[in-house]
């Protein structure tokens, strides 16, 4: 009676302990399973790749850099010549040239407005280029229009022209006008 | 009543000033040459080498690399911001200021498919100035940083921004009125935004990968339990 009394607990005992071992093994299994998969995820989570796609190099020149327009009465015009200044793309792609010009000859003030008509009223003055976009006045927030498309290495000529409105109720003596040449990839 | 725009002689190009040397200095060395050839040459010499030295260089301007940059998030908005450095090179021979600002452009200039961003402030530039010395190169930081509640707004979405960059180093310079000229230089920015946030979905797989292993594992040890068992 003892015995077999002894047998079942011996296998009782060799059961759950050879168990044991193998619940124990499951868990280091599984343990080490979750350890590796864990921080992927967690990289997943942090790390988002971003693809990032340069082309190209830009640069565009102009010269000369300025224009001495001289003498221009109230009511006329004058103009440079048709290829007196020379705008360049040396960059390595076609390349949009946009003009754009301030809202008045001066900025410290006393300064003309500018209005890109063809009558630019009074104490106003417009800028048009010639031989280059269609003769077309230079906007105030360029970009959208009056632009070139140049290719690479290659250059193209131009001249201004400026208009001053009527009448002029200010003694305008010296006034400065700054012109942006944007050089946009095409 | 009248304006006055007052003269400017602006300087000659190298090109130029090669030209006018010879075109006087030619005649003369042919009468010369006879006996004083390498003299003159040396001369010739000498004057080339100072004035590739000391004169302004026409063609030139800052050299902004690279001209467009596309950016693709192809896995979903990354948690942290987008950076990326614009190189600008200063090919004159004097330190320019450079500064850079962030725009939209005219919707007229938008390629089919793009727009412009939601918000032009997710976009900055630093530093918005900088001074590149003489023959050096510089750099400006594009950084860009959607706001994490905006992000679920911004899917499938084709933007264009344009980072200007202007130098006071070709500037035309007047002493008195007239028009002076000055050179911008643009990169496009082409950002194309995540279809969809695919990181929850990888994210998602991997936690049914690490559910169906505990599952099997949890099979295999009562699998085993059972057939001690019986044993």
């Amino acid at each position: 009676m003892l015995l077999r009394m002894g047998c079942r607990l011996q296998k009782k005992y060799t059961f759950w302990s050879s168990n044991s071992k193998k619940i124990v093994l499951a868990v280091l299994i599984s343990m080490i399973w979750v350890t590796t998969l864990t921080p992927m995820v967690l990289a997943i989570n942090t790390k988002i790749s971003v693809t990032f796609d340069p082309d190209g190099v830009v640069t565009i020149d102009v010269w000369p850099n300025t224009w001495a327009a001289g003498v221009v009465l109230a009511g006329q015009n004058t103009a440079s010549g048709a290829a007196d200044f020379t705008v360049w793309n040396n960059g390595t792609s076609a390349m949009y040239v946009q003009l754009q010009t301030n809202t008045t000859s001066d900025p410290a003030g006393s300064g003309m407005t500018y209005n890109p008509v063809a009558s630019p009223g009074s104490n106003a003055f417009a800028l048009n280029t010639t031989g280059f976009t269609l003769n077309s006045y230079i906007p105030i927030n360029a970009y959208s229009v009056n632009y070139y498309t140049l290719n690479s290495e290659n250059s193209k000529t131009f001249g201004l022209r400026i208009t001053i409105g009527s009448p002029l109720t200010t003694n305008y003596t010296t006034q400065r006008i700054e012109i942006r040449f944007n050089g946009v990839s095409v | 009543m009248q304006v006055q725009f007052f003269c400017h002689y602006s300087l000659y190009s190298i090109k130029e000033k090669l030209i006018i040397l010879f075109y006087y200095m030619g005649p003369r060395m042919v009468i010369v040459a006879r006996g004083v050839v390498k003299k003159i040459a040396i001369m010739v010499f000498i004057f080339s080498f100072l004035l590739m030295h000391f004169s302004i260089p026409v063609k030139s301007s800052l050299v902004i690399v690279p001209g467009k940059l596309t950016i693709t998030m192809p896995e979903g908005f990354p948690k942290e911001a987008i950076t990326y450095y614009i190189y600008a090179t200063n090919p004159y021979p004097y330190g320019v200021n450079a500064s850079a600002i962030i725009v939209n452009p005219p919707i007229e200039n938008l390629p089919e498919g793009y727009t412009q961003i939601s918000n032009l402030s997710w976009i900055t530039v630093k530093p918005e100035k900088i001074y590149i010395p003489k023959n050096s190169t510089g750099k400006f930081e594009i950084i860009i940083d959607i706001p994490e509640n905006q992000k679920p707004l911004q899917y499938n979405k084709n933007w264009e921004v344009w980072a200007t960059i202007s130098d006071d180093g070709n500037s035309g310079d007047l002493e008195g009125g007239g028009a002076v000229f000055k050179v911008e230089l643009t990169v496009r920015l082409l950002i194309h935004t995540p279809s969809s946030d695919k990181s929850i979905t990888v994210q998602s797989s991997y936690v049914v990968i690490i559910l169906i292993v505990a599952i099997l594992v949890t099979f295999i040890i009562i699998f085993y339990s059972k057939k001690s068992r019986k044993n």
